[in-house]
């Protein structure tokens, strides 16, 4: 498991270091029209649908297809069909590649969505050797905000940037105090925990240290020992829904709920997270959504399509997420127009200001250069075992 | 101080769970010769049942338990039977081992497929919510119930073997399977025993591990590999050895996950497993003349 992990970061840090130029120059479109004919636009998704993050991001691809059937089913887009060919990658880099190749091999139009932080890094350099965006991961990867390619769009911002707009805000609303923070083993989590050390120490709190800790860790006792032993007011989690929630079991069990607030990223604001944890996060929980929430009205055109989907789909954090990036996808076809190709998509995208593209999406604004759209989250807690919207907040200054 | 002894503490207590898990590897390799690799997800598929009973029929936890314990016996006979036992005299211990995998990729397999959409799943305790209180550490009554129910199952199995006919036979087919079938024992159904105990074990250490670490498909993945390092400090063949060994490898990880941090921990354990294979390749609580052939 854990040479698995190590080997999976060392071949990602050795692909990006070995394109670094392809990525910073921006590629030739070397197929421009391709996937696009009279009657279909073809795209292409690699995301976990088996192993140890399948149950979470299966339903951000099951979310995506569910829009896409519904709008195909309306008509499509200037009277074409979209197809998603969704492959699995295991949450596995080399897997990832692999599929990759094959969207590239099949000349899909773009690579789009697919979920987890360990994949992206390692199939942008191919991406971006043959000049096919890639779009909306759901992805913590600061080396992604960083990569300078021009036709990489990202609307999920870096944990780190979650965590720090989640510590400031929560630190003014309910007192600067001292943190505590469990990282996870993923690509970039370094930068995750300087970027929390600092939103800490920005906001007037105390940095009492932390754990990086495996993916799936067996017993979580000696992590809640050590945090118990440091007595937090916040504790900082940065971690997958599952391990999230066993952490926060294990506290409960060990008496060692901090005196404040659990402060977590957005996999916290998510069914998995919430329905496994039952009443120990009820007023203790504060966390960040990319979307809106299933509830809300702004969901509905989601929930529409979810009740269509067969077998139909949960409305929740995972796959809302993954409908409302097919939103934002299907309004740039709508855009681009007949004459659809790559380019034009991406110009499109980067014409983009405080454009609405999906109502349960923040405002997008791309720019001429940046990667990242959206710079606001919604702020959650956790009430009677149901996330409660609190306003948005800004994650990314 | 308090930190050590509380970290003492929970590593004893997850420690001895480590060993129950082992406990059937070691009961099936001293029949079999193999060590089963789909014990894991063997737990996990029957937790699931015992979850899936009481979503969907309704059932509280202690009747689901009695269906799933119904399923444990007969998924055991039936991994023995479909499983294993076909052209078993035969096939060479390589063979056998891998059929060991395939059932791990199979059960994985449907898990997956059945049940994880959702996934980790709160799971209920049969114990009280709470806990002990001892300074720095608290116990939870899951905790200390998990460890009592390992111990009252190690107590019950030493009576099976020490005092029942068929415990007896147990223990004859595991140090000399060849002798005790020229003396007319019934080895093969001894085996399909074995299994089905295996199962029956495993079921109640997937119902003792899913209330903290919650229901998931991989929810054993890296406790089956902590089980086996216990298997294996334990002397592979010793089924006291194996709670020593369980005990002895979540004692140390914990210590040392407390002090420094997981990698560390991970170092410790194995770079142990690794010492006592060299230095004693027999294991801690192993009998070094004891050879398989």
């Amino acid at each position: 498991m854990k040479r698995s992990a190590l080997a999976t970061v060392l071949l990602t840090v050795t692909m990006v270091a070995t394109s670094s130029c392809g990525l910073t120059t921006g590629a030739a479109d070397k197929g421009s029209g391709q996937g696009v004919t009279d009657t279909q636009i073809k795209i292409g998704t690699t995301n976990p649908l088996t192993g140890p993050v399948a149950a979470s991001c299966k339903p951000v691809s099951d979310g995506a297809l569910a829009w896409f059937d519904y709008v195909n089913n309306h008509g499509g887009i200037n009277g074409r069909k979209i197809v998603d060919q969704v492959l699995d990658d295991g949450f596995n880099a080399p897997e990832a590649l692999s599929n990759a190749r094959q969207f590239v091999s099949d000349g899909d139009l773009a690579v789009f969505g697919g979920c987890g932080s360990v994949q992206p890094p390692a199939i942008l350099p191919e991406l971006a050797k043959n000049g096919i965006p890639y779009l909306f991961p759901y992805a913590s990867a600061p080396a992604l905000e960083a990569a300078g390619y021009k036709r990489l769009f990202l609307i999920f911002p870096s944990y780190g940037h979650q965590l720090a707009g989640l510590i400031k805000t929560a630190m003014h609303e309910h007192g600067p105090g001292s943190v505590w923070f469990a990282n996870a083993q993923i690509p970039g989590s370094d930068q995750t925990e300087r970027q929390v050390r600092q939103a800490v120490q920005d906001a007037g709190g105390t940095y009492l240290g932390g754990e990086t800790t495996i993916v799936g860790t067996s017993d979580y006792t000696p992590l809640v020992l050590k945090m118990k032993a440091a007595h937090p007011d916040y504790v900082v989690l940065s971690q997958g829904a599952p391990d999230a929630a066993r952490i926060v079991q294990t506290m409960a069990a060990q008496n060692a709920l901090p005196t404040k607030r659990i402060l977590g990223q957005a996999n916290l604001a998510t069914a998995p997270f919430v329905g496994s944890v039952g009443d120990i996060a009820n007023g203790r929980v504060l966390t960040v959504s990319p979307v809106e929430l299933a509830t809300s009205q702004a969901a509905a055109s989601c929930r529409q399509a979810f009740a269509k989907a067969s077998p139909p789909l949960t409305a929740e954090g995972y796959s809302l997420f993954g409908c409302g990036t097919a939103q934002i996808m299907t309004e740039a076809l709508k855009e681009a127009g007949k004459n659809l190709t790559r380019e034009r998509l991406v110009q499109v995208l980067r014409s983009w200001q405080q454009k609405t593209a999906s109502p349960i999406f923040p405002a997008v604004t791309f720019g001429a250069s940046g990667n990242l759209g959206v710079t606001r989250m919604i702020l959650v807690e956790i009430q009677n075992g149901q996330l409660a919207g609190q306003g948005e907040l800004a994650v990314v200054p | 101080m308090e930190l050590f002894t509380g970290a003492v503490i929970s590593g004893i207590t997850i420690g001895i769970l480590y060993g129950l898990l082992g406990f059937p590897i070691v009961l099936l390799y001293k029949c079999t010769g193999v060590a089963n690799f789909a014990q894991g997800n063997i737990a996990t598929f029957l937790t699931f049942v015992v979850f899936v009973t009481m979503r969907s029929v309704g059932f509280g936890i202690l009747p689901a338990l009695g269906v799933g314990l119904a399923a444990a016996a007969a998924l055991g006979a039936l991994l023995y039977l479909v499983g294993l036992r076909v052209h078993a005299d035969t096939a060479d211990h390589v063979n056998i081992l891998m059929r060991t995998l395939a059932l791990y990729l199979l059960l994985a397999g449907v898990i997956s497929v059945r049940w994880s959409r959702g996934e980790p799943f709160a799971f209920p305790t049969v114990f009280p919510r709470g806990a002990l209180h001892a300074g720095l550490i608290d116990i939870s009554y899951q905790s200390a119930g998990a460890t009592g129910v390992a111990g009252v199952l190690a107590l019950l199995f030493w009576l099976f073997f020490k005092r029942t006919e068929t415990g007896l036979l147990f223990l004859a087919t595991a140090e000399r399977r060849d002798i005790a079938q020229l003396l007319g024992v019934d080895t093969r159904r001894l085996t399909m025993i074995a299994w089905v105990l295996a199962a029956v074990v495993s079921l109640l250490v997937g119902v003792l591990v899913a209330p903290t670490n919650l229901l998931a498909a991989n929810m054993m993945d890296l406790f089956l590999l902590y089980s086996f390092t216990a298997v294996i400090l334990g002397g592979l063949t010793s089924l006291p050895g194996v709670f020593a060994g369980g005990v002895i490898v979540g004692v140390i990880g914990n210590v040392v996950t407390v002090y420094t941090d997981d990698d560390s921990s991970v170092i410790a354990v194995f770079g142990l497993l690794l010492l006592v294979l060299l230095v004693r390749p027999s294991g801690l609580f192993g009998d070094p003349s004891l050879k398989r052939v």
